[in-house]
């Protein structure tokens, strides 16, 4: 196990949160009797996961690319 | 006009494919199937994001929407694809390294290499052909949706075996450099018509709509437990899917470095941007049902209502060219598959078995 979280790195964490962002919200907001303009609150986050998970991809390459120069 | 329109589109497609046709030279396998690993990061962008805006997404994803009124399809269609690119982004640099280790133009080549076994190889190369049939006939499928809605006079197979040739066209003479020509042509057509649908739809939206939205696309479908489980679940094993498709792998090998590949995965996310637009005209279907003649068609049918005859024409070109360039995208890829991982192997295998004898 300690071998395995040696080679985590934080430009990893970063590919993974929008994993979380996409999915873990999906049970919670679920079925959530609340629209603005005339969507589904969950269906509105997910249109906001996309502009996040680029965000999340440039910090991840901007991450990496600094540690392989180091 | 729409018609004349129409086949304007699909005869440039046809010919930017064949633009490149002249540079590939002496038949070496790699330039034609894989483009010798020469693309930079745009073109391996506008190849790769040639499977975000397929047939399925374009006609499917609203048509989901449509008919089922519910956003269950919404969620994990754009989460499946959405995630597909940090995935991409962790795996497509290192099978691109380890591809050049074998000179793997395919992923049978590339597991058949790194596992030292022809047999890994053939029933890789068996399993992706067995697999893509399905999805080749929902192009096709999704191309009978586009002759439909130009109502053309001439009978369906002749129409289906037209569709066939062009898309073998597309490939034909210069392999992957055709198709990512005409797949920057089909990406720039697509943008024009999904954002010309959904802003006509936008303004046409007073006129006739029998309910709210609200009332029309359901938030919830009557069982949420189960629900929640197979869009988490179809949204986890498909973004994991979606990287390992055949053109997926054609498109990785095509690229210059692991850089190119990492550079292009950023702006990826943000080519979904047209997916909102696409829920837009769900609605509008759904809010106006004279209008939608049947769910699967709730694209072209909008389409068509909305826009005049020469953009419907466009509209309807620009969908029918992304069943085509991926058609002709995925049967390059299998051409590869069949020719080098699996009769290869078998003329290999006929010949030992002859020397042996």
């Amino acid at each position: 196990m300690t071998v395995f979280f040696r080679f985590i790195r934080l430009w990893h964490g970063f590919l993974a949160l929008p994993f979380v962002a996409v999915l873990a919200p999906i049970p919670f907001l679920y079925g959530v009797p609340f629209h603005i303009l005339g969507l589904p609150v969950l269906l509105l986050w997910l249109f906001f996961c996309l502009p996040l998970t680029a965000l999340c991809l440039a910090v991840s390459a901007m991450l990496r690319a600094r540690e392989t120069e180091q | 006009m729409s018609l004349a329109v129409f086949v304007f589109v699909l005869m440039t497609a046809l010919c930017l494919s064949l633009v490149p046709a002249r540079r590939i030279s002496g038949g070496d396998p790699r330039a034609f199937f894989a483009a010798r690993g020469q693309f930079g990061a745009v073109l391996f962008f506008l190849l790769s994001v040639g499977e975000t805006y397929s047939i399925g997404s374009v006609l499917g994803f609203p048509g989901g929407i449509a008919a089922s009124g519910s956003v269950d399809v919404a969620l994990w269609f754009i989460g499946y694809i959405l995630l597909a690119f940090p995935v991409g982004t962790l795996l497509y640099p290192r099978l691109w390294q380890i591809g050049q280790r074998f000179g793997a133009i395919t992923l049978p080549d590339l597991l058949g290499g790194y596992f030292e076994s022809r047999l890994v190889a053939r029933v890789t190369g068996c399993v992706l052909v067995i697999l893509m049939l399905p999805l080749g006939t929902m192009q096709f499928i999704g191309l009978g949706t586009v002759f439909s809605a130009l109502a053309l006079p001439v009978s369906s197979p002749l129409l289906y075996s037209v569709a066939a040739v062009l898309a073998f066209l597309f490939v034909a003479s210069a392999g992957l450099r055709g198709a990512a020509l005409a797949a920057v042509l089909k990406d720039f057509l697509i943008l024009i018509a999904i954002s010309g649908v959904a802003l006509a739809a936008v303004f046409h939206w007073s006129a006739g709509a029998v309910r709210p939205v609200e009332q029309a696309l359901h938030g919830a479908g009557p069982h949420p437990f189960a629900a929640c489980v197979m869009i988490v679940s179809t949204i986890l094993i498909q973004s994991v899917g979606f990287c390992i498709a055949p053109q997926a792998i054609a498109a990785v090998f095509s690229a210059r470095d692991p850089e190119t590949i990492r550079r292009a995965q950023i702006w990826m996310p943000l080519y979904m941007v047209l997916f909102p637009l696409l829920v837009v005209v769900a609605s509008y279907g759904l809010t106006h049902p004279a209008v939608m003649t049947h769910p699967d068609a709730v694209f072209l049918s909008v389409a068509f209502f909305v826009l005049p005859a020469w953009l419907s024409g466009l509209v309807a070109g620009a969908v029918a060219l992304t069943a085509l360039v991926w058609l002709g995208a995925v049967c390059l890829s299998l051409a590869a598959i069949v020719t080098r991982s699996i009769l290869r192997v078998c003329r290999s295998m006929r010949k030992s078995v002859w020397v042996l004898e």
